[in-house]
């Protein structure tokens, strides 16, 4: 009796707000609103490539993953210039679980793109207006020659497309944060570090390479459009890379390649 | 927060490097700053509860350190737990549960520092950030649920593995015994195998189900899912990653607890 008791209360408003201000130095989205999108589901920002790669994205069906029946689903793919511009729209509806949908952007190179959600269905035990949807899922990469997928999941992001057809984003911008890449570079290889800027804002980062003592070594800025990308290239000789900027965890995406192409491992840092 | 790291051996023919660094993943300020630790590297002590204590590494500088299974004689199935702890702390050579590791964050920021867990196959390596959450090591139930990506073909050259590692603190394991049940979409059974704990329980999906969308449970106990893809044409590759825990499909509390709670109905109820 005492537990439905906490379970109901804890299930308040007042109670999740609480909990989420108490904390919110852990929590990279913001508190407010509450209820961003009437579509029930919000994107991470997703990287993907077409210059001698295939993309594929796992896109789940979380209604069908949760329930007895197959569930129609519609997916909505829409991809995004390099400086944030909304370029392409695509959708599918299904009913899998999870759906391996090969990307078809409208350009050549690195491009960016989210996965929303909307499903038609009422009958359904669970209504899809009762969740959230967070789409974090897997991209995968197919380099030309290789028959591997490789896969990465998505990055920090919350992006969703508000009534006024713009996209918007439940992540902001706060306090300055440094991040540092947890991996041993391999000399020769070819590293490109994409980040993206999955806020409203302007996004500034500072690229910095460090010795042994953290003594700075080089140093490159970077300007991001809102919901924009940008890459930083390296060849393995730094050890030590860092990146600057006011996004809870400025985390790149990571392509590592050998010279001949032969290796490739995508990864988030 | 403070987590484990591991090092598993999941077959043969595949080693495996982590790579530890003491700059701190993620911290407030311009610029990068240390944490003092060092590291200690345990192995499962075979035929009996308990820890060895393997090695100690310290740091020099600002640097990353990479530890290589290859370097201590690890069967298939087997890891190493490498934790931080720390300088000042001495330790027995042998535990009966495993340390507490050290935490290395500065501040409240976001992502924990982890390793880099790196399969190593021919000349192909494929990494991801791994650890353990001491949290997780130290309950004593829960459930597992990981639903694997299908392949999109059918093919002989390839090898598709579900890694599941398990560290559990040892004073908490009572002899129960706990199993991975296989299911597809339609939620049959067509597996079972059994799940050990403190070790890297290994499946090898099947030639004929390398295309059918897999669910994982483990009812009691939980693990962290990798799922690692090999092939041997046209070259020899790898790959890995790891699942998120379903919670990450949905998004502010409310829904999460819904959601999850539908989840463990559904698919573990078996």
């Amino acid at each position: 009796m005492l537990n439905k008791l906490i379970i109901k209360l804890k299930s308040t408003l007042l109670a999740q707000v609480c909990n989420e201000l108490f904390n919110r130095k852990t929590i990279p989205h913001k508190i407010f609103p509450r209820n961003p999108t009437s579509g029930r589901s919000v994107s991470d920002l997703f990287v993907g490539r077409s210059d001698g790669f295939e993309t594929i994205f796992a896109a789940e069906n979380v209604l069908t993953l949760l329930s007895d029946v197959e569930v129609e689903i519609t997916h909505k793919f829409i991809y995004l210039s390099n400086d944030g511009q909304i370029t392409k729209h695509e959708s599918v509806t299904t009913r899998e679980p999870i759906y391996l949908h090969q990307l078809n952007p409208p350009v050549e190179g690195i491009y960016l793109f989210i996965h929303l959600t909307e499903y038609s269905e009422k009958r359904n035990s669970i209504k899809s207006s009762q969740l959230y949807r967070q789409h974090r899922n897997l991209t995968g990469f197919v380099a030309t020659g290789h028959s591997l997928i490789n896969y990465v999941h998505g990055n920090i992001g919350a992006v969703y497309v508000a009534k006024n057809s713009r996209l918007k984003s439940i992540v902001g911008q706060s306090a300055t944060r440094t991040y540092s890449i947890q991996e041993k570079f391999i000399e020769g290889y070819q590293y490109e570090f994409v980040l993206c800027n999955p806020t409203s804002r302007n996004l500034k980062v500072k690229v910095s390479g460090f010795d042994k003592e953290l003594n700075e070594r080089i140093q490159t800025f970077l300007s991001i459009s809102p919901f924009g990308m940008a890459v930083f290239k390296n060849n393995g000789e730094q050890r030590l890379l860092s990146f600057t900027s006011r996004l809870p965890v400025t985390r790149p995406i990571v392509f590592e390649r050998s010279e001949n192409h032969s290796h490739l491992n995508v990864f988030h840092s | 927060m403070s987590d484990y790291m591991y090092l598993p051996k999941i077959s043969d023919d595949v080693e495996s490097s982590l790579s530890i660094t003491n700059v701190v993943t993620n911290s407030r300020g311009l610029s990068p700053v240390r944490a003092e630790f060092d590291l200690l590297i345990l192995a499962s002590k075979s035929g009996s509860q308990g820890w060895k204590v393997v090695r100690r590494i310290d740091f020099e500088g600002a640097e990353v350190k990479q530890l290589l299974s290859s370097d201590y004689s690890l069967e298939v199935g087997e890891l190493i737990v490498v934790l931080p702890v720390d300088k000042s702390t001495k330790y027995l050579p042998e535990l009966e549960s495993i340390p507490i590791p050290k935490s290395r964050s500065m501040d409240s920021s976001l992502c924990s520092s982890r390793g880099s867990l790196r399969f190593h196959y021919g000349n192909s390596s494929s990494s991801f950030q791994s650890e353990y959450p001491t949290s997780m090591a130290q309950r004593h139930f829960g459930n597992m649920t990981s639903f694997r990506v299908p392949d999109k073909e059918l093919d002989n050259d390839k090898t598709h593995l579900a890694c599941f590692i398990n560290l559990s603190n040892t004073e908490n394991l009572k002899n129960k015994k706990f199993e991975i049940i296989v299911q597809d979409a339609k939620r049959q059974i067509l597996d079972r195998l059994d799940f050990i704990e403190n070790a890297c329980t290994i499946y090898k999906v099947p030639l004929y189900l390398h295309k059918t969308q897999l669910t994982f449970t483990i009812n009691g106990c939980v693990a962290i899912p990798l799922f690692v893809s090999l092939c041997t044409k046209p070259i020899k590759q790898i790959t890995v990653e790891h699942s998120h825990p379903p919670v990450e499909m949905f998004w502010r509390q409310k829904s999460q607890r819904v959601g999850v709670g539908r989840i463990r109905q559904v698919w573990n109820a078996k």
